[in-house]
């Protein structure tokens, strides 16, 4: 507890997470897709964390929630370390900290009324009796801008967006203090898109949630952010608040992920130039700094030393020319 | 963008005046016969020579439905109950299995959102690939394989020869993708129907995706239909934009005025949607409520139960009672909506 700052209420230090490899080609090695990474969250404070698929930054969020265990590192949820966690105490741990995943059609049993799903986890938490948690769940519908009728509805009978909305419901019907939102409005129209995000926005602020916001689009962690965290291939590259990150990018990847996003002015001539190809395979991670091989301004000094990061500064970047 | 717009203007004005793909009057409905409920709805659609075209809307308004309605590979739920579709001045519905064979493949390709899920996991990449090939153009093993090569090195699939002898799940999405965008160029067809190509792909190779999608039909002066529930991904690709709601067009037109000007205020609402702009008071513009389907409608707009012009204006009794006609507001761009009013004097720009 000394050692952290008084007000991060989540605090990761050096998360390593390593698979074994699939295929047997590669058996017996390890792919690693948590590779020392840190990140702090102060109560409150929604942090993005951004970076292409395979990047890891599911990774995290199973770490962070303790789906999975990390390989190393210290993991602090408001003053606990959560990786030794059992029993009772990783019950209580799942009342604090909640998931919400991308797809709202695989997240909900596609035979229960959605009623019986928001009250899954008061049940799973012995809270309330029947009436109380019919109670309860039919408050957190109302919370969440859907009408009684969905309590005896079945998922196939909803929209996505709605469906979207239950998830999470029932995400915060413990009231948790930390939501970890993992691609929450990627299965969605954009319309709907919007809708999604006003409702976290909202929620946030009324339940005073922490807020972890997992995405491959920037357009929607700028919005959402506070501060945001940039991952590749395994890695933190850049740290820094969110308007920051965007009026003065300092890794290039960042630089690139701006411009692939086509955030303002919709123009495919300038985006796609910044970046060629595509991740190399966590598998074989390059040498030096990670990025080298599609960085437009990789010199020779990057293919053999790895950039440092400290994670403590204002605004990180993991790249020698910063 | 200038580049990218002078390119697709002169595209335009060279085609000539027949229309590649003509969908009329379509009505597609979904169902057991005698309980079938309507998903589209008097559905028009053209499609000229070299001409990328955007089909635009969101999950469940038809379109969807459409494109496999012009290559007659609706589910077998579904049945097209009225309208014509012509493809380069044939009648598709007329065309027997003989026909839509040579129509399907040799003449329109497609492509679809998940790439990984169309190619067989147990079969090498390059075969899957020459097999069309060997099936449409008759070419043998050897000569399909090297045209294999070729395709893979057009599209932009690094160490094509590698790559070709590689399963499918050595392939990340966005070269998952590219294979398949190399299997629907392997016929050189006429048309490409994209249906959102680049929906399940990250941000950064969703752009390259784009990219070679329309270098590929500037060379091949190829048309290509693409259908996305994300305007802002298509503004940049297409020469015109038809947006679609509950099974029909409610607005058409230039690319450029669609999302610059957009008149029906469903496709304004969708403008904003995509590029997450905020009202005054600081929220995200949002539409409210979801889609409906063309079966739950009675009377009136379509778009009237989310319409916020409906709700207040003098035009109400209108939106309630009778379905406005796609009416043109300015030169080819055409809107279906009681408020808006044709505007001749409107500039160009």
């Amino acid at each position: 507890m000394s050692l952290q700052p008084a007000t991060a209420f989540l605090d990761a230090r050096d998360m390593v997470k390593t698979y074994p490899a699939p295929g047997w080609l590669t058996r017996g090695r390890r792919v690693n897709s948590v590779d020392h990474v840190s990140l702090s969250i102060a109560k409150g404070e929604v942090l993005g964390l951004v970076g292409e698929s395979g990047c890891g930054k599911s990774t995290v969020a199973r770490l962070l929630v303790r789906m999975d265990r990390a390989d190393s590192g210290l993991i602090r949820i408001g003053g606990t370390e959560i990786g030794g966690l059992a029993g009772a105490d990783l019950q209580a741990l799942r009342r604090k900290v909640q998931l919400v995943f991308q797809d709202p059609f695989g997240a909900l049993d596609p035979r229960m009324r959605l009623g019986e799903s928001l009250e899954a986890p008061l049940h799973a938490h012995g809270i309330g009796d029947r009436g109380q948690r019919q109670a309860i769940a039919l408050d957190m519908l109302r919370e969440v801008g859907l009408d009684q009728s969905f309590y005896d509805r079945l998922p196939r009978e909803c929209s996505g967006g709605q469906l979207q909305r239950v998830v999470i419901a029932r995400a915060l019907i413990l009231k948790p203090e930390l939501l970890v939102c993992d691609e929450p409005t990627s299965a969605l129209d954009a319309s709907l898109r919007s809708q999604v995000l006003n409702l976290l926005i909202d929620l946030k602020r009324r339940f005073g949630l922490t807020l972890l916001m997992i995405s491959h689009d920037l357009r929607v962690v700028r919005e959402l952010c506070d501060r945001i965290a940039v991952m590749y291939l395994g890695e933190i590259v850049e740290l820094a608040p969110a308007a920051e990150l965007f009026a003065n990018p300092r890794h290039p990847y960042t630089r690139a992920l701006i411009a692939a996003s086509m955030l303002d002015n919709p123009d495919l001539s300038a985006a796609g130039v910044a970046l060629r190809g595509e991740p190399p395979s966590p598998l074989n991670p390059p040498s030096g700094c990670r990025f080298h091989g599609r960085c437009p301004q990789a010199v020779a000094l990057c293919a053999q030393s790895h950039p440092a990061f400290d994670p403590a500064a204002g605004h990180a970047a993991r790249c020698h020319f910063t | 963008m200038s580049v990218v717009v002078s390119l697709a203007e002169r595209r335009v004005t060279a085609a000539p005046a027949e229309p590649l793909l003509a969908i009329e009057d379509l009505h597609v409905a979904i169902g057991p016969s005698g309980r079938a409920a309507p998903v589209i709805e008097g559905m028009n659609l053209e499609i000229r020579r070299s001409e990328i075209v955007a089909l635009v809307g969101e999950s469940g308004s038809g379109k969807s439905l459409t494109a496999l309605s012009a290559t007659r590979l609706l589910p077998r739920a579904a049945e097209i109950t009225r309208g014509r579709i012509r493809f380069d001045g044939e009648d598709v519905l007329a065309m027997g299995p003989r026909a839509l064979d040579g129509l399907r493949g040799n003449r329109i390709g497609m492509i679809f959102q998940q790439p990984q899920a169309m190619l067989d996991p147990t079969c090498r990449v390059g075969d899957q690939v020459a097999e069309s090939l060997r099936l449409h153009r008759g070419l043998s093993r050897e000569a399909a394989g090297a045209r294999v090569v070729e395709l893979f090195r057009e599209v932009g699939i690094p160490a094509p020869e590698a790559r070709a002898r590689d399963f499918p799940y050595a392939f990340s999405g966005g070269m998952a993708q590219r294979v398949m965008i190399a299997a629907a160029l392997s016929a050189d067809p006429d048309l490409l129907i994209a249906d959102e190509p680049t929906t399940a792909l990250d941000v950064t190779v969703q752009a390259q995706i784009l990219r070679l999608l329309h270098e590929q039909c500037r060379q091949r002066r190829m048309s290509l239909l693409l259908i996305s529930h994300d305007l802002g991904i298509v503004a940049a690709l297409a020469d015109r934009v038809a947006v679609m709601y509950a099974g029909r067009v409610i607005e058409e037109g230039p690319a450029r005025a669609i999302l610059s000007a957009p008149r029906h205020p469903y496709t304004r609402a969708l403008v904003e949607c995509s590029l997450l702009k905020r009202d005054a008071g600081g929220r995200l513009v949002a539409l409210p409520g979801s889609a409906i389907s063309a079966r739950e409608l009675s009377h009136g707009c379509r778009f009237q139960p989310r319409c916020a012009i409906a709700a207040q204006s003098a035009h109400n009794h209108d939106c309630c009672s009778s379905e406005p006609a796609l009416a043109c507001c300015h030169g080819s761009h055409k809107a279906r909506c009681w408020a808006v009013k044709p505007e001749p004097e409107e500039a160009q720009q």
